[in-house]
């Protein structure tokens, strides 16, 4: 946990519409150090309800980065990002964009939407779990994030 | 003249003068006297030449009546001189010229005739005449218009059968200036005017419809001009011919660029109407499914009515489709007397035909009997072969553009798969090899050795098809990432191909030997990376054979493409695999050091994009693969 951050948990929000990545997730944060709350949506749609606190999300809490992926029913991550990029309340989110895909115009895409990092997921387990611990150890702690 | 009779000098002089004398007497015209040379020239004994009457030995035609008329003119007038032609002694014809004086040799009066052999003369004198006569013969009939004109400026002669063609009898130009019979041609005045002022000048000269070439040849005496000469040649139907090939060279530049068979069919038959004086022409396009020509284009004052749409269809069982089946240029007499026409209502009678191969056929005809001549046909015929070789083209680049078509859309296909096997297909693959890492790293304590074995086949499965997703990516990258190609220098990529292998060279106690490289138009990248492909091979197959790797590169330039060579000491390639190996995912045992089977086939995918063309030849000393890439044009020099 940071020294320098008060000690709550810092809240994530994954968008994620396959189970055995939200459970891949959940186990590489588990491994990790940094104390957080995993809140879980399945599509854009749900993503964007989560940040805006509406409907069943109304008592959410604001996340402290929000992991996405880009292939998602319904509205997909690259329209996630495009929507909360071009919201002055949402824009300053640390967004990372966590894909199978290492096509070069979906990385392109992603940072012209503002994205703040994009990675591609690793193979086996161990490398999930480096990339979500470097993740972890980057954004969670290295970085000063805006204020809440 | 003094009596012959008295003085032995004179009678001395007679008796041995060359030239034959004949004395006769001026009242009888009997012969008196004769010296031995008149004697020798007449065949005569002299005793019996005496008393003998001229007319026994004038000419033929002359009778002794003629004799007595020319002696009495003498007599009367003192002289006399006629030019004979008579046979000598030996019966050989000899021109004298007669000189008959009157004499009064004792106190009587006689007619001495001189006789004087002028048969040399008269044979020069005949032969000249014969030489003129024959030149005037030669000249009165030569094709070609032949005229004199004299410093002033006027005919002094014309004449030549050329005359004919300008209505013009020979010698009918004879005494008229040249500025008022070309009045109205005042290049020909200004043509003549030159050559009066001393200067040879050759031009061709319209006249009317005619068209001459004509040569003004300009004479001197002593350094004045005494005459101009001039042969004119009436070059109207060379010219025409000229501008017929003229106008087919011109249908032949613009077939070129022909981008449909109607666009041919246009120009062909606009081409064929034009250089023949025939007022229609038709073009036909075969349809091999139904066996039947459509026409697809015409030209002529005679189609403008009905137009190609008004021609009928040429189907089986008529005549011109029997004709287009032979395959042969065929003239039809009178199409009217066809037994089996495919046009029933035209006024058509000579056609020719021209098949155009397996494409159509071409057909020029007039509404008159007119038969075709050689000339015609021979254009007609080149004109069909140009037609046919342009719609072999027509044909090629439309099915070139479908082929392309095809292409643009497998290449999109590829793309699209591309994305689904970086994306969509890794996401499951990931899911298999994550899991049974979880499964391994939480549950492996709890697994017997024969689980753990099962897990490690799974994963190395997983592994194996990672690594055929990633290859596929790269594959498709050939298109997707490719750049503009750029003039290059390939002696710096094979530089920076062999820094980048150098730990690998080193280790396997490589040696490579690069020769000279001429510049080639590609894309930089691509190019490092046939040569990194090809060079990791010789590397990997030489190493494994255990032999150390010995690599030979070099590139030679032929027909604007550089062909690569790149050869090694390793194990070849297995018999009849020479051409597998480039294919996607086909090892087949053979030379690909990517693991998956893909390296060879980057490389035959970046070459082919180049349009160069890559093989590879193996024997027992090693293998060498040969690649083509385009030369950099001249002048473009590497940036």
């Amino acid at each position: 946990m940071s020294e320098t951050e008060t000690s709550r948990a810092v809240e994530i929000l994954l968008a994620e519409d396959n189970p055995g990545d939200v459970k891949l997730t959940e186990k590489a944060l588990e491994k990790g150090n940094v104390l957080n709350n995993l809140h879980v949506v399945n599509d854009g749609v749900e993503a964007m309800a989560f940040l805006r606190q509406e409907g069943e999300y109304d008592s959410a809490p604001r996340p402290d980065l929000l992991l996405l992926d880009l292939n998602m029913p319904r509205m997909d991550g690259q329209e996630v990002l495009a929507e909360m990029k071009s919201d002055e309340d949402l824009r300053r989110i640390p967004v990372v964009v966590l894909t199978s895909s290492a096509a070069e115009e979906d990385i392109v895409e992603s940072y012209d939407h503002h994205a703040n990092a994009y990675l591609t997921k690793p193979v086996d387990f161990d490398g999930f779990v480096d990339i979500v611990g470097s993740i972890e150890e980057f954004w969670l702690s290295v970085v000063k994030r805006p204020p809440r | 003249m003094a009596s012959t009779g008295e003085s032995p000098l004179y009678r001395d002089i007679f008796e041995v003068a060359p030239d034959p004398i004949v004395v006769h007497d001026a009242d009888t015209g009997a012969v008196v006297n004769s010296n031995p040379a008149a004697a020798e020239l007449l065949g005569f004994d002299r005793a019996e030449l005496v008393g003998t009457h001229v007319g026994a030995f004038s000419p033929p035609g002359y009778t002794t009546e003629d004799a007595n008329e020319l002696i009495r003119a003498a007599v009367s007038s003192g002289s006399k001189t006629v030019e004979w032609a008579i046979r000598d002694a030996d019966g050989d014809k000899r021109w004298v010229e007669v000189t008959l004086k009157r004499a009064e040799i004792d106190d009587r009066t006689r007619v001495v005739a001189f006789f004087h052999e002028i048969t040399d003369r008269k044979d020069r004198e005949q032969a000249r005449l014969e030489r003129n006569e024959q030149l005037t013969t030669l000249i009165d009939n030569l094709p070609v218009v032949v005229f004199t004109i004299d410093p002033d400026g006027v005919f002094t002669h014309s004449a030549g059968k050329g005359l004919e063609s300008l209505g013009l009898e020979p010698g009918e130009l004879e005494g008229v200036p040249v500025f008022e019979a070309y009045a109205d041609y005042p290049h020909i005045v200004d043509a003549a005017e030159t050559a009066l002022n001393g200067d040879e000048v050759r031009v061709t000269q319209e006249v009317g419809e005619l068209v001459f070439e004509t040569w003004y040849r300009p004479l001197f005496d002593d350094g004045e001009l005494s005459q101009v000469v001039g042969v004119s040649r009436d070059i109207t139907d060379l010219k025409r011919r000229e501008e017929r090939v003229e106008a087919l060279s011109d249908a032949t530049n613009e077939l070129l660029y022909s981008r449909s068979e109607e666009a041919v069919a246009e120009t062909v038959t606009g081409i064929a109407q034009r250089i023949l004086d025939r007022p229609l022409a038709a073009m036909w396009s075969y349809d091999g499914s139904e066996d039947t020509l459509y026409p697809i284009g015409a030209a002529g004052p005679a189609t403008d009515a009905d137009g190609p749409a008004g021609l009928s269809p040429i189907g089986p069982g008529t005549d011109e489709h029997r004709i287009f089946h032979s395959g042969d240029p065929t003239v039809v007499e009178d199409y009217q007397e066809l037994a089996n026409p495919s046009a029933t209502e035209t006024q058509l009678r000579t056609l020719l035909c021209l098949p155009l191969d397996e494409h159509g056929m071409l057909c020029i005809g007039s509404t008159a009997i007119a038969p075709f001549d050689s000339d015609e046909r021979f254009l007609l015929e080149i004109l069909a072969s140009t037609a046919a070789a342009a719609l072999d083209r027509v044909e090629r680049e439309t099915k070139l553009k479908a082929k392309q078509a095809e292409l643009e859309r497998s290449n999109e296909a590829l793309q699209q798969f591309a994305y689904i096997a970086s994306h969509d297909l890794q996401e499951p693959l990931r899911m298999v090899s994550s899991y049974v890492d979880l499964l391994d790293s939480e549950y492996g304590d709890e697994l017997d050795e024969e689980a753990a074995e099962y897990m490690a086949y799974a994963v190395d499965g997983a592994n194996r098809m990672q690594e055929m997703v990633d290859a596929l990516l790269r594959y498709s990258r050939v298109e997707t990432q490719a750049r503009e190609f750029e003039p290059t220098d390939p002696g710096a990529v094979v530089s920076e191909t062999l820094d980048a292998l150098r730990m690998r060279l080193d280790e396997v106690g490589a040696t490579v030997s690069a020769g000279s490289f001429p510049a080639v138009r590609a894309d930089p990248n691509q190019l490092g990376q046939v040569l990194q492909n090809l060079l990791e091979n010789a590397i990997q197959y030489a190493d494994e054979a255990g032999v150390e790797p010995r690599i030979d590169i070099d590139a030679t330039e032929a027909d604007g493409m550089v062909e690569f060579r790149v050869s090694d000491n390793g194990p070849g390639i297995p018999d009849g695999k020479a051409e597998d190996i480039f294919e996607i995912f086909k090892r087949g045992g053979a030379h690909d050091a990517d693991g998956t089977g893909i390296g060879l086939a980057v490389c035959q995918r970046i070459v082919q994009r180049h349009d160069g063309r890559i093989w590879a030849e193996s024997d027992e000393t090693g293998a060498t693969f040969r690649f083509t890439l385009p030369a950099a044009p001249e002048g473009e020099t590497d940036e």
